[in-house]
């Protein structure tokens, strides 16, 4: 499965824009579409479409958001191992490890480019012991 | 989700094409992914009799089937190909971040064939693959190599790759193939095999999310295993450590050892840790394998105290969904390199009688650079030496080079001669063996390895399992497919029936009985092994146990599956046995893979922790051959344990479907 633009679309080229893996193509003001072959369901058109035009795998509508109102992952320390799971999945490559501490030389994730997180919860869902939440 | 994607990518080098195969299920209930998988399909596709630097050798490179489930520890990816080193199967393992990224682009195994007429690399991401002319990469070292791959990345996803250093280019048949800044898949010279395709490296870009069939179950077992992996004992200084080899030296009585006491060591120090100590028990070899603590002393083996190599650790490094973080970067000559591992300090201290850790670190950045296996490249050294001091090579040889034991310069020369295959370095860069039979006079009997390739720095006097698996291996020589304290360290006994569950304590005469119980420790330790080299899952991680990391309970949930722990066993069984066919095959005969007599005390030596030890090996094989259901004479699987494992049926299995052009 994957995500859908429907005839509500106005041509703006957003999704196209912020997909991390370039799974759609259209030209401006005209319907443009997904690659359900290359799509990962990160949901980040899904969030950026200011006209509803796109659905997710379950066929819901998604919700348009501003960009500043996105969810962020956001790290507990306490459970986090450093295993860099989340770095890896992250689509975007906006998390990297933190300036090592004197006291603890096992670095932790931290948001390094966060102009550049989708909010797609990728990392949290990677995350083997649940370390992230996504707010 | 399933924790399998079902799909092979196959990547003709000589016509530039890709397909896509399909595999059903049944493929990954017998074989899991990983190594099971290389050997399923490897055993069908690779013609007997081909060269192993041919086109017609495959190389694969393949994921582990926990990668990325949700599960620790299970971060490994592994190669496998026809070995140019030993020419039997070959495999080896690494680290790093390759093992989810091949998930990542859709994929549990990248399988290449034939052999490309220039340089090239290949690359994957979510749109698929395509090759990339690589001429301007060639001759590039793995580190520079693998920055100049990333920065094509242009501020998007940063990849992963593998790829060769000149080693490999240059056919050495000790190369590796390195990922993530030198962390190497060392063993078997599969780095020749890719350098012989003109393959310099593989990128892969994509990002498709992986998981498990429950996501939920996956937390709570992982959880507990992450505190402890976190939450050791504190230690205290590094010269404890050789104090401790020592008392266990003199101890009357071997202790089952629990990896989870191993866990805080690796956490603090990393493997460079085990260094001194190892030296002080008998498990580190000194001087050719001829030597012992008496020889390389305290005041020598000062020089690998793990403080004083820890020293230069700037960070920890940790593998992918690797709790535990047992890697160091380190500042290196203005740079970062990895710290060098326990393997590495062994060959380039103990066993050369070198007690220069600048040179431990050069030599470690140098051959990680290169590409080459520091375990074969130290061993290979440490022949010269010996065949120096027998007068078997002289400074004709040489161009004037004297190779005395120990000496820092002459160590770091011929590390680079056999980079450059320059000089002696030309043979030397292709292992002890093939230098012996060169050279002649006898040589070959203090050439330490088996089946070609060298052992690594574990004395099987200390450990005789050590000298059953070098020697039993389908890959002949390697250490990490078993031993005894592995199979204390396992706890094996307390999730499968019937497999014995060693005294806490017991005298160490009888580690040197073959009998019944070593034959089942053996055949436990292999089965074991080729089960979490089909889940991806590292070896200090299982080191836990079973009954504190969950890899039975992991892959149920991971997968949906309801497979007992016996189960599991019989997959690794059937892995092993899989790859024992493939030498067969190959005409090889499982009695010429044994490890040399010198390290398996034959004769003994005269002073040390393993004075006076010898290794019944030749007894210990029949046995472990025996409870394989293989031949007790001859080491070939019986047609009735081919029949039980179901392995002629899921060959043809695999063999029947139509790959599709991507």
């Amino acid at each position: 499965m994957a995500y859908r633009i429907n005839e509500k679309c106005i041509g703006c080229s957003l999704c196209a824009r912020i997909c991390p893996v370039t799974a759609i193509k259209g030209h401006l003001h005209s319907m443009y579409v997904i690659d359900a072959a290359v799509c990962i369901e990160c949901g980040a058109c899904g969030r950026i479409c200011p006209a509803s035009a796109i659905q997710d795998a379950t066929g819901s509508t998604c919700t348009h958001l501003k960009r500043e109102s996105w969810p962020r992952p956001e790290v507990n320390n306490a459970l986090c191992m450093s295993c860099i799971a989340c770095i890896q999945a992250c689509p975007v490559s906006c998390l990297g490890l933190g300036p090592p501490d004197p006291r603890d030389p096992h670095a932790r994730p931290v948001l390094t480019l966060p102009d550049r997180c989708i909010g797609c919860g990728l990392c949290a869902d990677a995350c083997p012991v649940g370390a992230i939440t996504m707010k | 989700m399933k924790p399998y994607r079902g799909r092979i990518l196959w990547v003709s080098l000589t016509t530039g094409t890709f397909t896509n195969e399909e595999l059903p299920e049944s493929v990954h209930r017998m074989y899991l992914s990983g190594l099971g998988l290389a050997a399923s399909v490897l055993y069908e596709r690779i013609p007997a009799g081909t060269d192993p630097l041919g086109p017609d050798n495959i190389l694969a490179f393949v994921s582990g089937l926990l990668t990325g489930s949700g599960s620790l520890f299970t971060g490994r990816w592994m190669v496998a190909a026809k070995s140019p080193l030993t020419g039997t199967w070959g495999d080896a393992n690494c680290g790093g971040t390759l093992s989810p990224a091949i998930k990542q682009c859709g994929y549990d195994g990248i399988f290449v064939t034939g052999a490309s007429d220039h340089p090239v690399y290949l690359y994957v991401d979510n749109h698929g693959p395509q090759l990339h002319d690589a001429t301007d990469l060639w001759g590039k070292d793995a580190i520079e190599t693998e920055e100049v791959l990333k920065k094509l990345a242009d501020g998007g996803r940063e990849p992963s790759v593998a790829c060769i250093g000149p080693a490999g280019e240059r056919l050495s048949l000790i190369a590796g193939i390195s990922n993530d800044g030198g962390r190497m898949a060392a063993r078997s010279g599969l780095g020749a095999v890719m350098g012989s395709k003109m393959l310099k490296a593989v990128v892969l870009s994509g990002s498709r999310p992986m998981g498990s069939e429950d996501p939920q179950e996956m937390v709570r077992l992982s959880r507990p295993c992450a505190h402890i992996a976190t939450h050791g004992i504190p230690l205290p200084s590094g010269r404890v450590m050789p104090l401790l080899g020592a008392l266990l030296r003199h101890l009357p009585a071997t202790v089952r050892m629990d990896g989870r006491l191993s866990l805080p060591l690796f956490r603090k120090w990393g493997t460079c840790g085990m260094d001194q100590a190892s030296v002080e028990w008998g498990d580190t070899p000194v001087r050719n394998w001829s030597g012992s603590e008496k020889d390389y002393y305290r005041k020598l083996s000062d020089a690998i105290d793990p403080d004083r190599v820890l020293a230069r650790e700037q960070r920890k490094y940790h593998c992918y969904s690797c709790p535990l973080g047992c890697g160091g970067m380190c500042e290196w000559q203005g740079g970062e390199t990895h710290r060098p591992e326990y393997e590495t300090i062994a060959a380039f201290s103990a066993l050369l009688m070198c007690s220069d850790l600048d040179t431990i670190y050069a030599v470690n950045d140098q051959l990680n650079r290169a590409g080459m296996d520091t375990i074969s490249a130290g061993g290979t050294i440490a022949w010269a030496m010996e065949a120096w001091e027998k007068g078997v090579i002289t400074s004709t040889d040489t161009d004037g080079l004297a190779l005395h034991w120990g000496d820092p310069a002459v160590v770091q020369r011929l590390v680079e001669l056999m980079i450059t295959r320059e000089g002696i370095g030309g043979l030397l860069a292709d292992g002890s063996l093939r230098a012996a039979r060169h050279f002649g006079h006898d040589s070959e009997s203090f050439a330490i390895q088996a089946g070609g390739q060298e052992i690594a720095m574990h004395d099987p006097r200390l450990d005789p399992g050590y000298a059953l698996h070098a020697s039993v291996e389908p890959t002949p020589g390697r250490h990490t497919t078993g031993c005894q304290v592995y199979y204390d360290m396992y706890h094996l006994w307390t999730r499968v029936a019937g497999l014995p569950r060693p005294r806490p304590l017991s005298t160490k005469a009888g580690k040197y009985r073959a009998d019944a119980t070593q034959a089942a420790i053996g055949v436990a330790n292999s089965c074991f092994t080729q089960l979490f080299n089909g889940a991806g899952l590292c070896m200090f991680g299982a080191m836990m146990g079973v009954d504190h990391i969950p890899v039975f309970e992991w892959l149920n949930a991971a997968t949906g599956w309801h497979m007992t722990p016996e189960e599991y066993m019989e997959v690794g069984k059937r892995i092993q046995t899989i790859r024992q066919l493939f030498n067969v095959r190959e005409g090889i005969d499982p009695r010429s893979l044994t490890i040399s007599p010198r390290a398996t005390g034959h004769p003994p030596l005269e002073q040390g922790a393993n004075r006076g030890r010898s290794v019944p090996l030749t007894a210990l094989m029949h046995d472990y051959w025996e409870l394989m259901g293989w031949d007790p004479d001859t080491g070939i699987p019986t047609a009735q344990t081919l029949q039980k494992l179901g392995i002629h049926q899921d060959i043809a299995a695999v063999a029947g479907d139509a790959p599709t052009s991507v």
